[in-house]
């Protein structure tokens, strides 16, 4: 069900969970299926359309088709009484009205000229664009609630502890090693050799060929070895690491593992004595990301850095609130008292109130204290008192990531972006439960404090040859595989501490100078595709784009 | 002697009065059964079966709070928020205080002690 779920933008996972070889169909699970819509049954004495006139959504709330009884997988007891399909497509209908940010630019249909709620909630969106000509509403769908429920249940998944990335699905494939994670099978050294480095490429999984593997066999085998089923499954790996001459093996056992926040830090000679941290912090969605962030900026105050390095060219966002302590930490308390860090904007007609919750719209502030998540409310953010901060990006830096930027640059710090364009998801939701599916659907846009959130075409680098997209001082370099993140050789670091250095952007040398073959200059020959999993909890890449036709 | 036990009086009916306002608490001692007993109050007030709970030292602070659902992996931008409460005591009996609207929760097998 979740395969259903991609995210174009996702092209690497946890080397873990389900592989899923064609296995990107369309909706299922918890739904009628998908069709036409076609002329109702008589409706008998249920709710009447009446164009513009929306009856409260509470009228239709839990008045389902089928109604669940007992508990779910939390315990909770299900509200569900018995009513119709048109009495759910109907509270979508009150619902996206009341809460939709969009809500004036969804075409009101009669609901009982749909015949499923999918097919229904699918309308209910604005068919606008943006500047560049992308959908302005590109997340909009809906899932089985069952599914959104064992999904935040999840244990940690067996893994081996390394995130890969597919340069190429068909032969000639080429997998690489992303970044590995601390305390992990892939970043155990063993007499001086990690297990696996950033770059390597895997050449053979327990022997078989993984470039140019071409049966649905071996493919399958790839698929099990590369997604351990559980922990304790050893694998046995034949990758070549950037700059090596000749592959070498290891074999790996899989444990179970949640991504860590804050995966490494470094404090790195500024030059005249200064000092640049630099943290590289994956996501904002575990609670222990609090904890984490909070232990790396004390880290980096302890030692007197004067620049930050923020690494968030794989942080696909999460818990606003640690976006709004971490911008607290970076900022310090003269440049954020009595300023937010992010207003909520919901429609116009909900006014001052969050339609959702019911209660007053309140700004975000910027947090100064734990907020309880990992960190006791009792402890005060430590700051660095920064009035610049650099950013390392790539089209995966999304939503939570995006509003520290969006944040910071609200109340005058600068923010210097190197990297690619930004993924530009200024909105949120609340998902939200109705009868068996939990439906999607964007509510707010976050601006900063001085009112500024229209960056849905992403932040771009100052030179940037892109169209579109809010421009900030800095440098498009593209990642680089070649060299460990936090290496000060590392392309996009290194333009961040040229950057820092001259306000100009250095000359790097191309990827293919150093190491990282360019894949679409191989010759390729059609055959199957080896696709990585879809992303499982909380393991990156909370991209808001949907796949197209979802 | 008349003196003295109508001293006393006064000061029981204070210390009455005093204990009649909830007081931030604390434990002795965190036990699996405290824990248990705190989430089971907990899980009342928030109107869950089940609770997590955040970081919290009873022994030596009040504080309390209860975790959110975890967000899904595809909430890029989550409102979720902690739900903070206090540990009381009021009449020799523990409860959780809501910060929020300050309603109080009574905590079923629990022993605490006012923070001096």
């Amino acid at each position: 069900m979740f395969a259903a779920l991609r995210m174009t933008a996702a092209g690497f996972l946890m080397l873990a969970g389900l592989i899923g070889l064609g296995a990107c169909g369309g909706g299922g699970g918890g739904g009628a299926s998908a069709g036409t819509p076609s002329q109702p049954p008589p409706t008998g004495g249920g709710p009447t359309w009446t164009a513009g006139v929306y009856p409260a959504a509470s009228t239709f709330k839990n008045r389902c088709e089928v109604v669940r009884t007992g508990v779910d997988i939390e315990g909770n007891g299900f509200p569900d009484v018995q009513g119709t399909g048109v009495d759910e497509r109907f509270w979508l209908r009150s619902w996206t009205n009341e809460t939709y940010l969009w809500n004036t630019e969804v075409e009101d249909r009669n609901p009982a000229s749909f015949s499923t709620r999918r097919d229904y909630f699918a309308v209910l969106r604005t068919t606008a664009r943006t500047a560049s000509g992308k959908d302005k509403d590109d997340f909009h769908f809906s899932e089985a609630t069952t599914d959104y429920v064992a999904r935040r249940n999840a244990a940690p998944r067996a893994t081996y502890g390394a995130v890969i990335t597919s340069l190429s699905s068909t032969p000639p494939r080429d997998f690489r090693v992303r970044y590995t994670e601390p305390g992990s099978p892939a970043s155990t050294v063993l007499a001086g050799q990690p297990n696996l480095v950033r770059g390597s490429r895997i050449l053979r999984l327990n022997g078989i060929d993984l470039v140019n593997a071409n049966t649905q066999s071996e493919i399958d085998a790839l698929n099990a070895a590369l997604s351990p089923s559980a922990a304790g499954v050893a694998t046995v790996f034949q990758v070549q690491d950037p700059g090596a001459s000749a592959p070498r093996t290891v074999t790996l056992t899989s444990v179970s593992l949640s991504p860590t926040a804050v995966n490494r830090t470094a404090v790195i000679d500024g030059g005249g004595g200064s000092k640049v941290g630099y943290v590289l912090f994956n996501t904002f969605s575990p609670f222990a990301s609090e904890q984490q962030i909070y232990q790396a900026i004390v880290d980096m105050r302890a030692q007197g850095v004067s620049d930050l390095v923020l690494d968030l060219r794989y942080n696909g966002g999460g818990l606003l609130a640690v976006a709004s302590q971490l911008s607290y930490m970076v900022a310090g308390p003269a440049r954020t008292t009595g300023r937010d860090f992010e207003r909520l904007r919901f429609n116009a007609a909900a006014g001052n109130r969050n339609p959702v919750t019911g209660q007053t719209n309140s700004p975000v502030p910027f947090y100064t204290t734990g907020l309880g998540f990992t960190l006791n409310n009792s402890v005060s953010l430590p700051s660095l008192n920064l009035g610049r901060v650099f950013v390392l990006s790539t089209g995966s830096t999304c939503s939570a990531s995006e509003a520290v930027i969006n944040g910071l640059r609200g109340i005058g710090v600068e923010v210097v972006l190197i990297g690619d364009k930004t993924c530009g998801k200024p909105f949120g939701f609340y998902p939200q439960d109705n009868c068996g599916e939990t439906y999607y659907t964007i509510q707010f846009q976050g601006v900063n404090h001085i009112g500024f959130g229209d960056y849905a075409d992403g932040f771009i680098p100052d030179n940037s040859t892109a169209s579109f997209g809010v421009r900030l001082p800095g440098c498009q370099v593209s990642d680089d595989l070649t060299r460990e993140l936090g290496d000060p050789s590392e392309r996009m670091l290194q333009a961040a501490l040229g950057f820092r250095a001259s306000r100009a952007c250095p000359s790097l040398p191309s990827a293919g100078t150093l190491g990282v073959p360019d894949a679409a200059s191989v010759s390729r020959t059609p055959g199957i595709s080896l696709e990585l999993p879809s992303p499982g909890v909380m393991d990156d890449n909370r991209d808001m784009t949907m796949p197209p036709g979802r | 002697m008349i003196r003295l036990t109508a001293l006393c009086l006064a000061s029981l009916a204070m210390a009455a009065c005093m204990t009649a306002q909830p007081a931030p608490a604390r434990l002795d001692e965190m036990t699996p059964a405290s824990r248990e007993a705190l989430s089971r109050a907990l899980a009342q007030a928030v109107g869950r079966a089940s609770v997590q709970l955040g970081p919290l030292d009873l022994t030596r602070e009040p504080a309390i709070s209860v975790l959110p659902p975890q967000p899904g992996p595809l909430e890029g931008a989550s409102l979720a928020m902690p739900e903070l409460f206090e540990l009381v005591v009021m009449d020799a009996r523990c409860y959780v205080r809501r910060n929020s609207d300050r309603k109080l929760f009574p905590v079923e097998g629990l022993t605490c002690r006012p923070i001096s």
